[in-house]
């Protein structure tokens, strides 16, 4: 035996298992850089070189399907689905879904679980705490178990969790997995009930969770009683709600104040109050004329959802074709159905409801282990479930979530001067009706009553449902789970000593307001209040003020539309704040230097409209932000974080009492008034500006679309983008308008759509992105939705069958 | 003739291996014709090293190819690099560890073999 040899062996040996570890797990070169495995991501028989656009001509051989399904694909790779009953229609949904979204469905489902540090590690773990916290798949679990218990029904909708399935089944686990399982080094997981529950939970917490009950507290404690009072109020005049007809029907419930309420005597301190804070942006417009406002006479619909934005998009285009009906439109992936859209005789679209759904409550420990609470001067104990958060790499993140009667506790603090709080929010309401069908019944109703009955089923989050339909009808209704509150309820933090503290109620649905072919010839919503005060059931919420007015100006500023109109609209950029504020700066202002007295004239000459290419809406953001600031000192206090009233209070107070004492800058000796405070904040926000720099919209304020784990070479950054989330072209916070589509309701039916991104959910496919242009330059794609496969077929590059086989 | 039988003998059988095993599969396929066939220790590394180069190359070319050359850029831009790097990085890591693998198996059969 040779030693030596053997030796340089071992060495060689050791290098190449060193070596291909590295090439195959990666390499941590910092704390916040991991240099993947090249060789495991890189090689060419399964690596990413296997993952461009795989869609393909093929014929799958199926047991289960009742029917032959076939799938076109065309030049967008929107699939237009054939098939001849709902079972089928709905499998091969779930199927056309997985195999373009797989991965962002699932990233979805685990966001909301909590359950994204198993596979991407520490850096996600604070979010799944925060998930665990509002305890999405909780509610999630106990939805899904509660949509068995319409057998039938239920049947029916696990055809689409089939497809998925199938999908997930026949793909090699090897060369087909998305990019994103390669860089994770992970699997797809099978789709669930509970995986399309934690989707639906998700849009709740996107949308159904605005409140500011914890600031507002703080700002009350901060102000005292009258001055809150007179500062938050819940209802701005200038704004118009969505239902304009009186609704002042009769109580079908109604719920009395307790007696005994009151409210908290210390501000909360000490809080996780980033926890509690809502990111603002996500929003809505959406708006019908009928056939005497439109020069076709035939209705137009237009919607647009201002969701995240990102890549892959949140929508998805779909065309279902049944013997039944010729449904298109988008959706979420992992929910069956369409969400927004149109057939051959109705359309449909829905925007948010603002309301306040989320109302906090402290909560009165009895033992040191907060397991038992006092309320109603008795003893409870709370509900334990043990969460165990598995982190890839890393020991597992373990804690109690704790459900008492008003809920999930939110916020256990670690000092006795705060107190621990309680959450009840609409996303725990129990599920009662067959809510995962609500769109694919949508899809498929001729008339107003069926829509109505579909969306009825839906509980949360709360939407303005529009409709349109071709014998020339418009409605829209505010339907979902909303709380019966009594007058002013759930704008402060409650205590939880009394459980009639707790709303319990759901508004019945026959209560829910709307409008059916109004007199006013058009309907609409863009998030602002849902009703006149003459609506007997109180609610708050944060609403839109500014879009909503922008709709009904632009829809009675003439008497006949046109389908370019209803694009255009979608594409405005006029703001109501501006003009509303704007001219009562510039009266009292006076520039001294003449960059000052430049900015003022650039100011002048503006008409309010945010595009890209101006500096006006620069000047004028950047301006009020000072204004602001120096007005609401008052709230300010260490430690303490409060909100502030709401921007169109202050221009009405600065409209109607400039004296008013907010505007008083407490530190100075002199009494400010509007005007002082005006010219003060104009003259710092103008010491601050450099020369040289670009001032344009666009370049102070660009937008990006992300991809899903921020992957910067699959991302979309620095967009310049006209817009703000004050304008109906709502670009805000990386919100925006997700899917622009606008329907003429003919005899037959046309349509336009676009969203910012594509239909494929693989940065490598060529439509991954390949919709973005038509976004971006405000234009749109025809949207092709005839039933007649042979059109269908001549447009198509690329044809799958699905053929029954006998088990 | 011989060495470039080890080189086709490798391609041949990373190809086989390829349908079953994963990118790891570089190094049986390394092993076994440099244990059978080669006889130099020099040649026990560069001609594996060559052949899985040689192959993972062509293998990418034609699969950018078909891809109407659109992989190889979005590939090393997740890398923050230009795009010929995805085909540089992936195939100099194949054809290192084949290297290795090929060396490794030589001088291990040289130690357990009597001096000549």
């Amino acid at each position: 035996m040779n030693i030596l040899r053997l030796l340089s062996a071992l060495v060689v040996a050791a290098l190449l298992l060193v070596f291909s570890y590295f090439f195959h797990d990666g390499i941590r070169v910092s704390k916040d850089v991991k240099i993947p495995g090249i060789a495991r991501l890189l090689n060419p028989s399964n690596g990413l070189w296997q993952n461009a656009e795989r869609t393909k001509a093929k014929t799958l051989n199926l047991p289960g399907l009742k029917d032959e399904v076939r799938i076109y694909y065309d030049e967008r790779l929107v699939p237009h689905i054939f098939a001849s009953n709902d079972e089928d229609a709905l499998f091969a949904q779930g199927y056309v879904l997985a195999s373009h979204r797989l991965f962002q469905m699932e990233f979805m489902s685990r966001l909301a679980a909590g359950r994204l540090s198993e596979v991407f590690g520490k850096a996600t773990m604070n979010r799944d705490l925060l998930m665990r916290k509002y305890g999405l798949e909780y509610a999630a679990k106990k939805t899904a178990k509660a949509w068995t218990n319409y057998k039938s029904e239920y049947e029916k909708m696990s055809r689409f969790n089939a497809g998925i399935n199938y999908f997930i089944e026949e793909m090699d686990m090897d060369k087909d997995l998305a990019l994103e399982y390669k860089l994770a080094n992970a699997t797809p997981q099978r789709w669930r009930d509970e995986d399309s529950a934690l989707i639906s939970k998700y849009m709740t917490y996107t949308l159904a969770r605005g409140n500011r009950d914890v600031f507002e507290t703080n700002s009350r404690m901060l102000l005292g009683e009258e001055l809150y009072a007179e500062l938050f109020l819940t209802r701005n005049d200038k704004q118009i709600p969505v239902i304009r007809e009186d609704v002042s029907e009769e109580f079908l419930v109604d719920r009395q104040k307790p007696e005994n309420i009151d409210y908290l005597d210390e501000p909360l301190i000490g809080l996780d109050y980033k926890n509690f804070k809502y990111v603002e942006g996500a929003g809505s417009n959406n708006w019908a004329i009928d056939g005497s406002k439109s020069t076709t006479s035939a209705p137009i619909l237009a919607n647009d959802p201002h969701l995240q934005l990102s890549l892959p998009s949140i929508w998805f285009q779909m065309h279902i074709v049944t013997p039944e009906s010729n449904s298109y439109g988008v959706t979420i992936p992992g929910v069956p159905g369409i969400i927004i859209g149109f057939n051959d005789y109705i359309s449909y679209g829905s925007t948010n409801v603002g309301q306040d759904l989320l109302d906090y409550y402290t909560i009165d420990w009895v033992d040191e282990e907060k397991g038992i609470y006092r309320v109603d001067g008795k003893e409870k104990q709370a509900e334990i479930i043990p969460q165990v958060i598995k982190v890839k790499n890393n020991p597992d993140v373990v804690f109690d979530f704790k459900v008492t009667e008003f809920g999930p506790v939110i916020f256990e603090s670690p000092e006795e001067s705060t107190p621990d709080l309680a959450m009840q929010w609409i996303g725990h309401q129990p599920s009662i009706s067959p809510e995962m069908s609500a769109f694919f019944h949508a899809m498929k109703c001729r008339d107003y009553d069926c829509y109505k009955e579909a969306t009825g089923n839906f509980q949360s989050p709360a939407q303005n449902f529009i409709y349109a339909d071709v014998q020339g009808n418009i409605g829209l209704r505010i339907n979902g789970d909303l709380p019966v509150k009594y007058e002013g309820e759930g704008r402060l933090v409650k205590r939880g000593n009394m459980s009639n503290h707790k709303w319990s109620t759901i508004i019945p649905r026959a209560s829910n307001p709307q409008s059916y072919n109004p007199e006013l010839g058009f309907v609409s919503s863009a998030n602002q209040i849902s009703t006149g005060p003459e609506y007997p059931h109180y609610y708050n919420g944060g609403f839109e003020d500014y879009r909503g007015r922008r709709i009904n100006n632009l829809l009675e500023s003439k008497e006949k539309f046109t389908v370019a109109d209803m694009k255009k609209y979608q594409l405005d950029v006029m703001s109501f704040k501006a003009a509303d504020l704007l001219p009562l700066l510039l009266k009292v202002t006076q520039g001294s230097t003449e960059q000052e007295k430049e900015i003022l004239k650039t100011l002048a000459g503006w008409d309010y409209n945010y595009d890209q290419s101006m500096s006006a809406p620069v000047y004028f953001e950047g301006w009020l932000d000072i204004l602001e600031t120096m007005t609401w000192d008052e709230i300010r206090k260490d430690g303490i974080v409060a909100s502030r009233p709401e921007i169109w209070r202050m221009i009405e107070l600065a409209e109607q009492q400039p004296e008013h004492v907010v505007f008083d800058i407490i530190d100075t000796e002199e009494k400010e008034d509007f005007p002082a405070l005006a010219a003060r904040a104009f003259k710092q926000y103008v010491s601050e500006l450099d020369a040289g720099t670009d001032y344009s919209w666009g370049t102070q304020k660009p937008s990006s679309i992300n991809h899903l784990l921020n992957i910067p070479a699959y991302s979309r950054v620095g967009l310049k983008l006209s817009g703000c989330g004050d304008v109906l072209n709502a670009v805000k916070n990386g919100f925006g308008p997700s899917w622009r589509m606008v329907v003429s309701m003919e005899e037959d039916v046309k349509a336009w759509g676009v969203y910012p991104g594509g239909q494929s959910g693989n940065p490598f496919s060529p439509h991954y992105d390949d919709l973005i242009e038509t976004w971006t330059t405000g234009t749109y794609h025809d949207l092709l939705s005839t039933k007649d496969e042979a059109v269908i077929k001549s447009k198509s590059k690329i044809i799958q069958a699905m053929k029954p086989i006998n088990e | 003739m011989n060495k470039f039988l080890v080189l086709i003998s490798v391609i041949v059988l990373h190809l086989i291996f390829s349908q079953f095993l994963p990118w790891w599969n570089v190094i049986p396929a390394a092993m076994i014709p440099v244990f059978f066939l080669e006889r130099k220790a020099s040649g026990s590394f560069w001609w594996p090293f060559l052949a899985i180069v040689l192959s993972w190359l062509i293998w990418m070319l034609w699969l950018d190819g078909i891809a109407g050359f659109q992989l190889s850029g979005r590939i090393s831009a997740l890398f923050n690099l230009a795009a010929p790097f995805a085909y540089l990085l992936a195939s100099l890591a194949g054809g290192l560890i084949a290297g290795l693998a090929g060396l490794t198996i030589f001088l291990l059969k040289g130690s357990f073999e009597k001096a000549a």
